[in-house]
């Protein structure tokens, strides 16, 4: 067989292999499980994840050293951890968050982005209007939590939209 | 009568109740966003130490790189901002206020960890097991400085 053939041949397999989703062999099998948030007020960031977005505690605790108190809210099979550090403090937001470098907003999917953000208005939560992206094919909106951490909420499929 | 006034202190703090925590909203986590200092390097980090693989890559406009990439059943979306910055770091990264870590759980933490400090990853903190939340676990930040967690359940019995 010419050298071209089996170079071809050997690009195709390794192309199937990468599409079908097959795990390298080196892959680490990571699940994602919660994330973690630093809070100014941790009773305040409770009340707040309860009540407009409807996580419930499944953990709360507080410990020394170093000096922290921490809340397990969980919703459906996902879980946000909610810690006030001692000492911790807010750096200065730039007018657009991503101007700030780190963890810019966390972003969640939905059957019905206009339902959600209806429901959070109606709860008192500040959100932005959703907007429709032409280039992404997807409806999405921001809110942010009692701390001003972004939060976006998000809708696939344009065929669904109101 | 007094039936009734049992019942209305009822339906009233049913009420009350239901006012104080909404039900849950329909949502599933579905990825995070990093806006980072440098797109290829941070790209090239996700992809050599975690198997993210991109499939999206796009310079929005003149300020803007956009990158989505995934590992079976999430994403991380990185973006490069013109003039973005970073606050400095601290000691403890808790110590900024903000989303802190993104965390997986792994089937084996101590194996995780071995492979990640195979592949030259920056790790500052050992595997610690925390008794009290039956957890064992360990940060460490991507090339960027944004921070990760691996993690495993431990049943208090087989404690390491």
């Amino acid at each position: 067989m010419p050298a071209y053939k089996v170079i071809a041949v050997l690009a195709v397999f390794t192309g199937l292999r990468v599409l079908s989703g097959e795990p390298m062999p080196d892959s680490l099998d990571l699940t994602p499980h919660h994330i973690t948030v630093s809070v100014a007020d941790l009773d305040r960031a409770v009340k707040w994840y309860q009540e407009k977005l409807g996580l419930t505690v499944v953990l709360r605790k507080t410990q020394e050293n170093p000096s922290l108190s921490i809340a397990w809210m969980k919703m459906g099979g996902f879980r946000i951890d909610l810690i006030q550090y001692k000492g911790s403090f807010k750096p200065k937001v730039p007018s657009d968050h991503l101007l700030m470098q780190g963890w810019g907003h966390i972003v969640f999917s939905t059957a019905d982005v206009d339902h959600e953000y209806q429901l959070l208005k109606a709860r008192g939560a500040n959100p932005s209007g959703p907007k429709t992206s032409k280039e992404f094919h997807n409806r999405t909106f921001y809110v942010q939590d009692s701390d001003g951490n972004y939060i976006e909420i998000y809708q696939e499929d344009p065929a669904k939209f109101k | 009568m007094k039936t009734s006034i049992i019942a209305m202190a009822l339906l009233v703090g049913t009420k009350l109740s239901a006012q104080s925590a909404g039900s849950p909203l329909k949502l599933e986590f579905h990825h995070a966003t990093a806006s980072v200092a440098d797109m290829s390097r941070a790209i090239k980090w996700y992809e050599d130490k975690l198997g993210f693989k991109v499939i999206l890559h796009k310079q929005l406009n003149a300020d803007v790189d956009l990158a989505w990439l995934i590992i079976p059943g999430f994403r991380i979306d990185l973006i490069k901002y013109r003039g973005s910055t970073r606050p400095a770091p601290q000691e403890n990264h808790l110590s900024t206020q903000g989303w802190a870590h993104i965390v997986f759980a792994v089937k084996d933490v101590d194996k995780a960890y071995a492979a990640l400090k195979a592949k030259g990853v920056d790790l500052p903190e050992p595997v610690v097991t925390i008794d009290e939340l039956h957890i064992r676990t360990s940060h460490f930040p991507d090339s960027e400085g944004n921070w990760l967690e691996i993690y495993q359940d431990v049943p208090a019995s087989k404690k390491k």
